[in-house]
């Protein structure tokens, strides 16, 4: 979860140049943008357009329509003005006229998610995604911009961004007032048909004991096994050799090449392909064991399911964007060098411009789930993210893969940190900066180096 | 009858404490360049290490928990919080100095949450998420004093004589710059008031040592004042007149000063200007709907700005003296609302005994005149301690600086190698330089805790390092006097921001006080583009180095 944080806070550390304090105030940003669809009747102004808490008028549907719509084609311009909208930043070729009926298209279909699919959880990500993605790019253009014009010292950036992050913390609250807000969660969804309940958790017990490998997922508010697989060691092995393989093998294939999938990537991804494959099929169904070596139990829910494959996903598209598209290209050199991207012909401001696009596009979705996640909205959400995003972010060496690892890193230590300590919930946030103080005491320049 | 001046009290023992804060973040980041995002840390050791000290032992009961009470004076507290949080600092520098600055800025800063945090969840140590409570500040059963009683004679005679001496001595500086324009002594209105309120003693000592000639007049002023308090109600009485006019002559004999080559023209204009902005809050006054309001507001303070930024670009005048304009139409805007204003409703209604007591009691500031008997309540005392405590410590910081240590602190900031070279290490003196300016914030903590009385894990929230930022650049960046005035400045728009939150409706207060936060985000960031050196900047560096 902070992960989706750090990528925007390690996009805009290390290619904008800015250490964005603000960066936690754009998630708690993100997560109250997202009240307009999911609550509008709690809203301020909004709530004059409609009838109850989830029931907006005509006329606060039209209003959505206008935000996202607007917000869509105001995130397209920042990434590099008309030029943009006619589709500059395109990874393939396409004529002037495409590119801009694609974008009007798409704008016209997030307003219409928008307002359309308003009180759902993807139209209020959808929607609190495009918004901060324009809104992002207006403090470089603006604020950032300016003082790096100015060539001032990264300190001073620091406190610049206090400044912002102040501005931002405060607006919201001047605008939602300092009371707690939360979403209206749907528990159940239609998907096909068949209900779900997205709120319930799903307990997935890992057994380990002599006779193999037993996973079971079970629903506990029905008491219904949904899921229940014993692999024995030699099964075991066997899965596990041949993913290993398969994921070699990809490795091998795609060695020396640079692309989208490179070597490191699909090798992992045929592995765990080729585990959960051979586990589907060779598993077979037994009863929890008595005894078992290791046992653990994962509570999960569909949301919390659904919030790690999105994040998973955003950052594959992120990678691929970064890979693929030219503009990506050139965040990545001028993460590695701003001067001599520039020299090279890159237009450093646009390219800024881009990298806060993405990072709003993130702090509005990270945001919005980290809303569904806690369930409730509170000024101060964004500070104490930021620290552990902080944290990540530096233990990765300020660039992007690297703030994916920390993320990863910081996130555990939280948890097995706590655990292991047996402290109270609220050191969750200290236990990342002990992690963090002890990292950089030992190798300033960050995992990644 | 509305009588204000305990406002300014209640504005100036927030500015104080505040004041220490910030001259501690002054001694790390404006002179030795470690940008202490933590700052606010060391203010929370010293707050809660003040507060358990005079606490009482713990009873038991079942409300409040903390480890341990010791009940000790004061003073002891005042002294081991700034010592421990100066420790403490030196701690936090240990390992965190040899980083880089963006990295100790978000290290410390972490570290200032986690001691908010152990405030928070350890509930054996200072009750927990809950307030702590129950300590009184020193002193406190001894008002408020009235004169003709033997405590009342002593706290005119000691305050009295003590803002005597400082007015004094202001006087004497000022004096003494006439003399260096080339005026004689006497002559001025400062060279005859001062020749009236050192008791003639000047001649016997000589005007160039006036600042002997406070301190023999401060002496005088306390026997004086002393008497008369002792002797008779109305003695108090007078004698608090004579000295808040004093003061108030003072205050006018160094405007004067700032305001040199003023003319007609000037003057009227920054009064036109400061009325114009206190006539732009005008709507909020009078109307009830937020909708109307709001955007009234607005628009009218828009085109107020929109008039002094026009003026400011345009007007020859204004341009030359952006300071003094500045100056001035703040301070038409705090006089009218600290006389004309209160007297309004009063003088519509023809109430004129109502209006002249407003008048008297907002002039006579020593005294607090909202009781039924002229007296000198705690607030003021207050104000008069942590007033003196700030004033020794803004000297020592001086001293500091002035120092040959001082100057290697500046060295460091300026460029760490040349340190180094000269076969100095820059990291002892960092050491110290956060152990100094730890121990000043802390010295703020144990006297927020006295202010107080109350202590919450949430008042030590990221938010007072902000602040301290803030009033440090709002001053001038490496300039220790600055600071006070970045202080003053700050709750002076806090102040303002809070009388003005009260004609709103409840409902909107939040909002309100959650926008003047942006507001001062926003001008914050025009003043950290337009002047990152502080609105004062630092002291000259010629008259620094000449010394």
């Amino acid at each position: 979860m902070i992960a989706l944080g750090a990528i925007g806070l390690a996009m805009v550390y290390s290619i904008a140049e800015v250490p964005n304090f603000a960066h936690g105030d754009l998630l708690m940003m993100g997560a109250y943008t997202a009240l307009l669809i999911n609550t509008p009747g709690a809203v301020p102004l909004l709530d004059n357009l409609a009838e109850g808490a989830q029931e907006p008028t005509t006329a606060g549907l039209a209003v959505l329509f206008v935000l996202g719509t607007g917000a869509t084609l105001g995130m397209f311009y920042a990434l590099g003005g008309g030029e943009a909208l006619r589709g500059s930043w395109w990874p393939v070729d396409a004529p002037d006229a495409v590119a801009v009926v694609v974008h009007l298209l798409a704008a016209a279909v997030v307003g219409v998610v928008s307002s359309l699919g308003a009180t759902s959880f993807l139209a209020a990500m959808v929607f609190s995604g495009v918004v901060l993605a324009a809104l992002a790019p207006i403090q470089e253009r603006y604020v950032f911009r300016k003082f790096r014009q100015r060539d001032v010292s990264l300190a001073m950036m620091l406190v610049v961004s206090l400044a912002v992050a102040f501005v931002l913390r405060f607006g919201v609250q001047t605008i939602f007032g300092g009371t707690t807000r939360s979403y209206e969660i749907q528990s159940t969804v239609e998907v096909f048909g068949a209900e779900i309940k997205v709120a319930i958790v799903k307990f997935i017990d890992v057994y380990v004991s002599s006779s193999g490998v037993l996973v079971q997922i079970t629903d506990p508010a029905e008491d219904v096994m949904l899921f229940n697989n014993l692999w024995s060691w030699p099964v075991f092995a066997v899965v596990l050799l041949a993913s290993l393989a398969v994921g070699y093998a990809g490795y091998r294939y795609r060695l020396g090449t640079r692309a989208i999938l490179g070597p490191y990537l699909l090798g992992t991804i045929l592995a765990l392909a080729t585990f959960f494959a051979g586990a589907l099929v060779l598993g077979a169904s037994v009863s929890a064991p008595e005894s078992a070596l290791v046992d653990s139990r994962v509570r999960l829910s569909v949301l919390r399911l659904f919030i790690i494959l999105l994040a998973i996903g955003m950052m594959g598209a992120l990678h691929a964007a970064l890979r693929a598209t030219k503009l990506g290209k050139a965040m990545r050199a001028t993460s590695d060098n701003r001067d001599l991207a520039q020299v090279r012909g890159i237009n450093v401001d646009q390219v800024t411009m881009g990298v806060w696009v993405i990072a709003g596009l993130y702090a509005g979705i990270g945001g919005t789930a980290l809303g569904f996640l806690f369930g409730a909205l509170t000024i101060t959400l964004g500070f104490f993210l930021l620290l552990p995003m902080f944290a990540a972010v530096i233990l990765g060496g300020i660039t992007i893969y690297g703030a994916l690892l920390g993320s990863y890193v910081v996130g555990l230590s939280m948890e097995v940190g706590l655990f292991a300590t047996g402290l109270d919930a609220t050191y969750r946030v200290p236990m990342a900066f002990v992690v963090l103080i002890l990292v950089l005491i030992a190798k300033p320049e960050g995992l990644t180096g | 009858m509305a009588v204000v001046s305990d406002v300014i009290i209640s504005l100036g023992v927030l500015a104080t404490f505040y004041g220490l804060l910030a001259l501690g973040m002054n001694i790390k980041y404006g002179f030795t360049g470690l940008l202490d995002f933590g700052h606010v840390g060391f203010y929370l050791v010293g707050a809660y290490t003040a507060a358990l000290l005079v606490i009482e032992p713990d009873a038991g009961g079942p409300d409040t928990v903390y480890v341990v009470g010791l009940d000790l004076p004061w003073i002891v507290a005042v002294l081991v919080a700034t010592v421990l949080a100066g420790v403490v600092g030196v701690f936090v520098a240990l390992p965190t100095l040899r980083l880089r600055e963006d990295y100790l800025a978000i290290t410390v800063l972490g570290i200032a949450a986690i001691f908010q945090r152990i405030v928070q969840a350890e509930s054996w140590l200072v009750n927990g998420p809950d307030a702590l409570r129950g300590y009184t500040p020193p002193l406190i059963d001894l008002f408020p004093v009235t004169g003709g009683s033997p405590v009342g004679a002593a706290v005119m005679a000691v305050a009295g004589g003590a803002i005597w001496a400082g007015s004094t001595w202001a006087l004497g500086r000022a004096m003494e710059l006439e003399f260096d324009a080339g005026t004689g002594p006497g002559v001025t209105v400062a060279g005859r008031l001062h020749a009236v309120v050192t008791f003639g003693t000047d001649r016997l000592i000589g005007f160039e040592n006036y600042r002997g000639g406070a301190l023999v007049a401060g002496a005088i002023a306390a026997v004086v004042g002393g008497v008369l308090s002792f002797a008779a109600q109305d003695g108090f009485l007078a004698w608090a007149v004579v000295v808040s006019v004093f003061t108030w002559l003072v205050a006018f004999v160094w405007l004067t000063r700032y305001s040199s080559g003023f003319d007609a023209v000037d003057y009227l204009t920054t009064f036109a200007l400061g009325a114009a902005y206190m006539g732009a809050l005008a709507p909020m006054f009078f109307l009830e709907t937020f909708q109307l309001w709001v955007p009234l507001t607005g628009l009218a303070f828009a085109v107020v700005i929109g008039v002094t930024v026009y003026l400011y670009s345009n007007w020859q005048r204004f341009a030359a003296r952006p300071f003094g304009y500045g100056l001035f139409t703040g301070l038409w805007f705090g006089f009218i609302w600290y006389i004309p204003l209160q007297i309004l409703s009063d003088v519509a209604a023809a109430n004129w005994p109502s209006v002249a007591s407003s008048i008297f009691g907002n002039v006579v500031w020593v005294l607090s005149l909202s009781g039924d008997v002229p007296e000198i309540g705690y607030p003021r005392f207050k104000l008069f301690l942590f007033g003196t405590l700030l004033l020794v410590a803004l000297y020592l910081s001086e001293l500091t600086i002035d120092s040959p240590f001082g100057r290697v602190l500046r060295a460091i900031r300026n460029d760490e190698r040349v340190v180094n070279s000269l076969g100095k290490d820059p990291f002892m003196y960092k050491i110290m330089s956060m152990a100094i300016g730890s121990a000043l914030a802390g010295l703020a903590g144990a006297l927020a805790a006295m202010h107080f009385q109350v202590l919450v894990f949430t008042m030590f929230a990221p938010r007072v390092t902000f602040i301290a930022l803030l009033m440090l650049f709002l001053g001038g960046v490496g300039n220790n006097r600055a600071m006070v005035v970045g202080a003053f400045l700050f709750w002076a728009f806090q102040t303002a921001t809070t009388q003005l939150s009260g004609f709103v409706a409840p409902g909107l207060r939040e909002n309100i006080q959650a926008f003047r936060f942006v507001v001062m985000g926003v001008l914050f960031l025009l003043l950290l583009y337009y002047r990152p050196q502080g609105l004062m900047g630092e002291r000259a560096a010629a008259e620094a180095g000449s010394e």
